[in-house]
């Protein structure tokens, strides 16, 4: 037990170490001058390739446009014919359906036309719901690309 | 209603005739040499449908088909091949039958067509501009109508006719 001797613990020698009392900020690696030039390029880069794919899509719209347009006259033929074929259906249907009804013309409000200064002769073009007026609500739904889900 | 038994509507026989039975892409495949092939029959059935209206045009839209048959006829038998080609390419490589990623078969049929029946591709944008054509028919003459009771002007010492405006028109126009 006598061998143990005391003593004193200290300081070391020279004192600690200051503490830090200042704010520590984060290193700053993105400057403006960085950020505006990468904002130039990129931004330049972009109008580069925006002038490339303008002619590229104004090329593929004309295109595929005037490929439509040259197909035009041969989709309007068929449909006119079975636009008419439609209307002449209606009309003998109209007639089938109304001919209990007293005082009932075909294509008048019971005896009153529907329009008063054009021809009689005149097609005048019906809207949709009247051109689909003697078929199922869903032929009509079918025209708007419609469809129903199961 | 507004279609009575005195409306001009022709006859369900006279609009027979046989319909075109392939597909969209077979269409749009052969449609550039087609608008060349058929280019007068066509103007005058849409000069015709403008001016006339469709009832007036049956025998125009049957001209139309027929020569729509009379192409594709001698596309199928001069070069089949290559027309299902172009026509596949078209239908798988978009979505919308884009004509931008086809050019390599397009080149084949447009030259297997040049070479049977003559016809060279339009150039780009044809379609797209205007055209004249001059027609053998005669235009229509366009009708006003004037009602009876349209109210007179009036006229007389209490009613002196307006000056000319200082400031352009009266009416408020964009002109």
């Amino acid at each position: 037990m006598e061998s143990t001797t005391f003593r004193q613990d200290m300081p070391p020698v020279g004192g600690y170490r200051p503490l830090n009392f200042e704010r520590t900020y984060a290193k700053k690696f993105l400057t403006f001058g960085k950020c505006f030039s990468f904002l130039i390029t990129t931004s330049a880069l972009w109008h580069y390739y925006c002038r490339i794919q303008r002619r590229k899509l104004f090329v593929k719209e004309v295109e595929y446009r005037s490929g439509f347009i040259a197909l035009q006259p041969v989709l309007f033929a068929e449909r006119d014919r079975t636009w008419l074929k439609q209307l002449i259906k209606n009309r003998e249907e109209e007639a089938d359906l109304m001919k209990n009804v007293p005082n009932w013309k075909v294509g008048h409000y019971y005896s009153e036309p529907v329009f008063y200064t054009r021809p009689e002769e005149e097609i005048i073009e019906p809207n949709l719901s009247e051109y689909y007026i003697h078929t199922r609500y869903r032929f009509l739904l079918e025209y708007f690309h419609f469809e129903f889900t199961r | 209603m507004g279609i009575t038994w005195k409306t001009d509507l022709p006859k369900a026989e006279e609009l027979e005739t046989p319909e075109i039975p392939f597909s969209g892409v077979i269409l749009r495949a052969g449609a550039f040499h087609l608008g060349k092939y058929c280019e007068n029959k066509n103007d005058e059935f849409m000069l015709c449908r403008q001016e006339l209206g469709p009832r007036h045009c049956i025998s125009e839209g049957k001209e139309v088909t027929n020569c729509t048959f009379e192409f594709f006829g001698k596309l199928k038998k001069l070069c089949y091949e290559h027309l299902d080609r172009y026509a596949n390419c078209l239908e798988k490589s978009s979505n919308d039958l884009n004509y931008m990623p086809c050019r390599k078969t397009q080149l084949a049929l447009d030259k297997c067509v040049f070479e049977n029946l003559g016809i060279e591709r339009p150039e780009f944008a044809y379609y797209t501009r205007p055209r004249i054509y001059n027609s053998v028919r005669p235009a229509p003459e366009t009708k006003v109508t004037v009602f009876d009771d349209v109210p007179i002007k009036p006229e007389g010492p209490d009613f002196p006719p307006k000056k000319e405006a200082i400031f352009n028109s009266r009416a408020y126009s964009f002109k």
